[in-house]
């Protein structure tokens, strides 16, 4: 109870030292002890304990002894003698009992909650685990309160520019004020604001710096509140200059006050303050000469100031300067002996990066004695100064000078560069996906900024340190690459070390040749470089590399050593992140290869080829597919799909449907019929896939292609003469769109010399476009893309791709019907009797070509007819049996050879073995050759043409 | 297909019946045609006239049914009369093969039909070849 009622009180105090004696009044009213009481640990650890509001109780002396035991320890300590207890060494002779605990909040200790009794065995455990549990709220509650000062004292240094502003508002001799808009809060006052009005406080707001009942104009009628001059700047944005208003001040007396106001804009023109200047006027004639009261004033308090003050009358003469001012601008003496402003300018000039501005803006403020103005001077070291001016207005408020004030923000500005640099670095490294573009950003953000050399090395995965893209600016900031031997890694070679170390390492020279290669060092020497920094690469615990930085100037200081290593740190990361997309990219294709053909069938007659463009950036692998299926009666099925959507899922419905395409297509199966089944595959799959599939079967002859579409972009034929068409035929709906679809078969005719282009809609799609203008811009490439299919492919995905990079997956399958006259007749054909016939027709069509005579073009057929009818036997009885014949002419002779894959039986009977005879007499010459896995049987025949006929 | 690769059609030309085959023939449609030709042979006739003139190709299954229909007609005491003209491409294949030796080959079917009707008169023996001898193999 008493516990709880411990931690509503301490939601509702923030005080530690009110929260301290709460919680001592509540241990003591839960314990029934004589005494309770806080002991807290001071900055040294001491103990002490604090001092208690009730002044009668006194503290017993065995509590010191008994608390510093318990800040020794985890638990509260219980002790039922305190006089007899070894635990306590400094017991003293007061008797009783005791009880302590430790307020510790997170290892942080803030002091102990003791409670004692001049009784013996006054406390139990359970008296130690409430107070244990008292003193566990209580430090929850101190942290608290703690870490809400550590927040206070972090926005007190955020107020540091404002901080800047009141030493400036103080510096000139007149009441300031800055009074926000829209209420008037006086955020800033100066300490002449009291002093001219003569009151104790500073007001709050604007009402309260001039109350309307004491103000009065000239010509003594009454202020209203709307007229005073900060409020008039506020709400309507007035400027005012000197005017003069009579106040009753804090003292009863009456004075006559200057008063100036304008309005703080911001950047969207919104009025968010405004400041008012005044200053007594009632006095003017008992004042000393102003220069002499300002001059004095700063002096007062100008010395400790960290800003370098001047102070200059109108006609150029040094009033006032405060010695921070000397040792900034490192004026000799003799030259502030002169008392010349004209003179203090031309000594410091020099320093300056820019002159010229610099003194065409003084003389701009002199002859502009009302403005001021805020700067910053650069300086050829590298400082920077920020400069603020402003005039000093005299009497009647004319001005009679101007106040320099001068800050040196050298280490401010180098911070924010350092700041910017590595944001910019962080954001160039963000979008880099590729190492030379980690490489390329890298270098350009350390040259010139960091460095004036900058190399990548990298560890290569069997522990050789490739050097990559180097830059360097020479003196006149012209980038290029350095020249250099490789590294050793076991070598003495900086980058080797931090490599192998680990350890960021920053050198004042070059290291000697041998250490680094000859050429390397001629070149760093030949660039001037002095020393420079080597930080490792180091992301995820691992060394990936090293980061070289060169130097030419000066040696690299302790801030570029830290700036390098955060370079380094980010660089590292960015290197990693990389090789890391790289691998993941690595598997998806592998994964995605291996569901693909891993190299096409070239069937007689036929040349195919096929590419595969993983699209976009991403890892996901999709679900494209491509296959093409020799057959077992000659022909060939060509298959291409594409499963909705990208990832793992949609890979293995990829893989599914591949795999059933083929065996469908290995059993004959005719492609409506196949894509009916496989559209029933889809639906039991069940998770709502989608897939597109293009199957198309090429007869044995070459010529007929059949097929059938499931929602498919429409297969292009590039036909022979160079016209193009896309086969819109055979066209259903996508699997998946429905439980039972029916798919029609389509029939086309390809010819010698024919081009077909089977593709997934990565190919033609563009965002933002119709599927008519990529279909069109396909078929006017494809017309142009040859003759040799590998390069018919290349060209078709180069010229569509035309600098747009592809969102989609890409596949495509061409496959090119080879003329007769380009060379060798290839048929693969099934062990059956009736693909005599297809031979047949096939090779006198050839032969014709081949421009052999009836007679001998008869003779040819009538001996390959015999050799492919004796292949046909050898394979009978094989499952899925076939037999390759192919043609070819070397110069005028005719070759001609059947292989089979079937076991070579000997002639059976005597009329086998007579058409043999027969077909060798037909021939020049006839060879069996009989092999492991079949016979292969070459015939030749030279050709006379029309001569022989 | 076998009916696609050649057509058979049976004649009679003075008494004597004539096959004409027009296409291919080969290993698959070899056997029906031999069976279709061997009916259309009446006991009573002097023989066969085979006529090749539209035939296009035949491979060595198709010379073997030559020989087969000439062995069986001679166990008839029939002719069989192959009619090819000289220039015809396949006409190599029959030399090659030496069908002359169990076959009078004539250049058309009525010199066939005609030789075969005179022979017939003269002698009730078996007719010589026609003069024709084999190639010798090349």
């Amino acid at each position: 109870m008493a516990i709880a009622r411990l931690g509503r009180l301490v939601h509702a105090a923030r005080d530690p030292a009110a929260l301290m004696d709460e919680a001592a009044g509540v241990a003591a009213e839960a314990l029934d002890a004589e005494w309770t009481g806080v002991l807290e640990v001071g900055e040294r650890g001491e103990l002490s304990l604090r001092p208690s509001s009730d002044a009668s109780a006194s503290e017993p002396a065995a509590v010191d002894a008994l608390a510093r035991r318990a800040l020794g320890s985890d638990e509260p300590v219980v002790v039922t003698d305190l006089t007899t207890d070894d635990r306590l060494p400094a017991a003293g002779s007061e008797g009783g009992s005791g009880v302590a605990t430790a307020i510790r909040y997170r290892g942080r200790s803030y002091g102990v909650l003791a409670a004692w009794s001049s009784q013996r065995t006054m406390f139990s455990d359970e008296d130690a685990r409430l107070l244990r549990a008292a003193a566990n709220v209580l430090a929850e509650a101190l942290e608290l309160a703690r870490s809400e000062r550590e927040q206070r004292r972090l926005g007190t240094a955020l107020e540091s520019e404002r901080t800047r502003l009141r030493a400036i508002v103080e510096s000139i001799p007149a009441g300031v004020v800055l009074a926000e808009a829209p209420a008037g809060r006086i955020t800033v006052a100066n300490r002449h604001v009291s002093a001219i009005l003569r009151r104790d406080n500073t007001p709050h707001t604007a009402f309260g710096l001039l109350k309307p009942d004491h103000t009065f104009h000239p010509d003594g009628r009454q202020y209203v509140g709307e007229e005073l001059p900060l409020v008039r700047s506020i709400a309507r944005g007035e400027v005012i200059t000197g005017e003069e208003v009579d106040v009753v001040l804090g003292d009863g007396t009456r004075a006559t006050l200057s008063v100036s106001s304008a309005p703080v804009r911001d950047l969207l023109g919104n009025i968010v303050a405004a400041v008012a200047t005044f200053f007594d006027v009632t006095a003017r004639k008992e004042a000393q000469d102003s220069l002499q009261l300002h001059r004095a004033l700063l002096e007062a308090q100008g010395e400790a100031s960290i800003e370098g003050i001047l102070v200059v009358s109108p006609d150029g003469r040094i009033v006032s300067f405060n010695r921070r001012f000397v040792e900034l601008w490192n004026i000799p003496e003799d030259v502030l002996a002169t008392g010349s402003d004209e003179a203090a300018l031309s000594s410091v000039t020099e320093q300056l990066a820019d002159p010229g501005g610099f003194i065409a803006r003084v003389r701009y403020l002199y002859e502009h004695p009302e403005d001021s103005a805020s700067d910053e001077i650069g300086f050829r070291d590298g400082r920077t100064f920020d400069r603020y001016t402003t005039p000093l207005v005299g009497e009647g408020g004319e001005p009679y000078g101007r106040i320099w004030f001068f800050r040196d923000i050298t280490e401010r500005k180098r911070a924010e560069e350092r700041q910017r640099f590595l944001a910019e670095t962080s954001a160039g490294l963000e979008a880099a996906l590729d190492l030379p573009t980690v490489v390329e950003s890298v270098c350009e953000a350390c040259v010139p900024f960091l460095a004036d050399f900058c190399e990548i090395n990298l560890v290569q995965a069997d522990g050789a340190i490739a050097r990559l893209g180097n830059r360097a600016a020479d003196r006149a900031g012209v980038s290029r690459a350095i020249e250099r031997e490789p590294i050793d890694p076991r070598g003495e070679h900086p980058v080797a070390v931090a490599v192998r170390t680990g350890q960021l390492r920053s050198f004042d020279a070059l290291p000697p040749a041998g250490v680094i290669g000859a050429r390397e060092r001629e070149a760093a020497l030949r660039l001037g470089v002095r020393g420079g920094i080597v930080a490792p690469l180091r992301a995820r615990g691992r060394t990936v590399g090293a980061l070289a930085l060169g130097h030419t100037g000066a040696v690299p200081g302790g801030e570029d050593v830290e700036l390098a290593g955060e370079v380094a740190r980010r660089a590292a990361l960015a290197i990693d992140n990389v090789l890391l997309y790289e691998r993941e990219r690595n598997v998806a294709e592998t994964l995605q290869r291996s569901l693909l053909p891993q190299e096409l069938p070239q069937p007689p007659g036929l040349a195919l080829a096929a590419r595969y463009l993983p699209g976009g950036r991403g890892i996901e692998v999709g679900g494209d597919w491509y296959d093409a299926i020799p057959l077992p009666d000659g022909g060939t099925a060509l298959v291409i799909g594409d499963v909705v959507g990208r990832g793992l899922r949609a890979a293995s419905v990829m893989g599914h449907l591949r795999n059933v395409a083929r065996v469908y297509a290995l059993d004959g199966t005719p492609p409506a019929r196949a894509a009916a089944a496989m559209n029933r595959l889809v639906e039991t799959i069940g998770q709502g896939e989608m897939a597109t599939m293009l199957y198309a079967v090429l007869e044995p002859d070459l010529t007929t292609l059949r097929l059938a579409s499931a929602g498919h972009p429409p297969p292009l034929v590039v036909h022979a003469d160079g016209h193009v068409e896309y086969l819109e035929g055979g066209r259903s709906l996508p699997f998946g769109a429905m439980s039972h679809i029916v798919y029609d078969e389509s029939s086309s005719k390809l010819e010698p010399g024919a081009t077909l282009l089977l593709y997934t809609d990565g190919l033609i799609e563009r965002r933002g476009e119709p599927l008519e203008a990529g279909l069109e811009r396909l078929a006017g490439i494809a017309r142009r893309a040859g003759d040799e299919v590998e390069g018919f492919c290349d060209h078709v995905l180069s010229a569509l791709a035309d600098g747009h990079e592809a969102a989609d997956d890409v596949a495509l399958l061409a496959v090119r019907v080879l003329p007769p006259e380009a060379g060798a007749l290839h048929l693969r054909l099934p062990a059956d009797p009736a693909a005599l016939a297809a031979l047949r027709q096939s090779l006198v069509h050839w032969l014709r070509q081949a421009h052999a005579s009836d007679q001998e073009i008869f003779e040819i057929v009538f001996a390959c007819n015999e050799a492919a009818a004796n292949a046909i036997e050898h394979a009978y009885g094989l499952e899925q049996g076939s037999f390759e014949f192919e043609a070819h002419m070397e110069g005028d002779e005719m070759v001609a050879c059947v292989r089979d894959f079937g076991r070579w039986r000997p002639a059976r009977g005597q009329h086998r073995g007579r058409g043999l005879e027969l077909m060798d007499r037909m021939m020049d010459s006839t060879e069996v050759h009989r092999h492991e896995r079949g016979t292969e049987v070459r015939l030749r025949r030279r050709l006379r043409g029309g001569a022989a006929r | 297909m076998t009916g696609q690769l050649a057509t058979l059609s049976m004649a009679e030309s003075d008494g004597v019946p004539v096959a004409s085959v027009t296409g291919e023939i080969d290993l698959t449609n070899v056997a029906e045609l031999g069976e279709r030709i061997a009916r259309g042979v009446p006991n009573g006739a002097l023989g066969l006239v085979v006529d090749l003139e539209r035939t296009s190709f035949l491979d060595s299954a198709g010379l073997r049914l030559l020989f087969q229909l000439a062995r069986r007609l001679e166990r008839r005491g029939q002719q069989l009369r192959i009619a090819v003209p000289d220039n015809a491409v396949i006409r190599k294949a029959l030399d090659v093969a030496e069908v002359p030796r169990v076959a009078v080959v004539n250049g058309s079917v009525h010199d066939a039909v005609a030789d075969l009707l005179a022979q017939s008169a003269g002698t009730s023996g078996p007719a010589p070849p026609s003069g024709q001898t084999p190639k010798p193999a090349r």
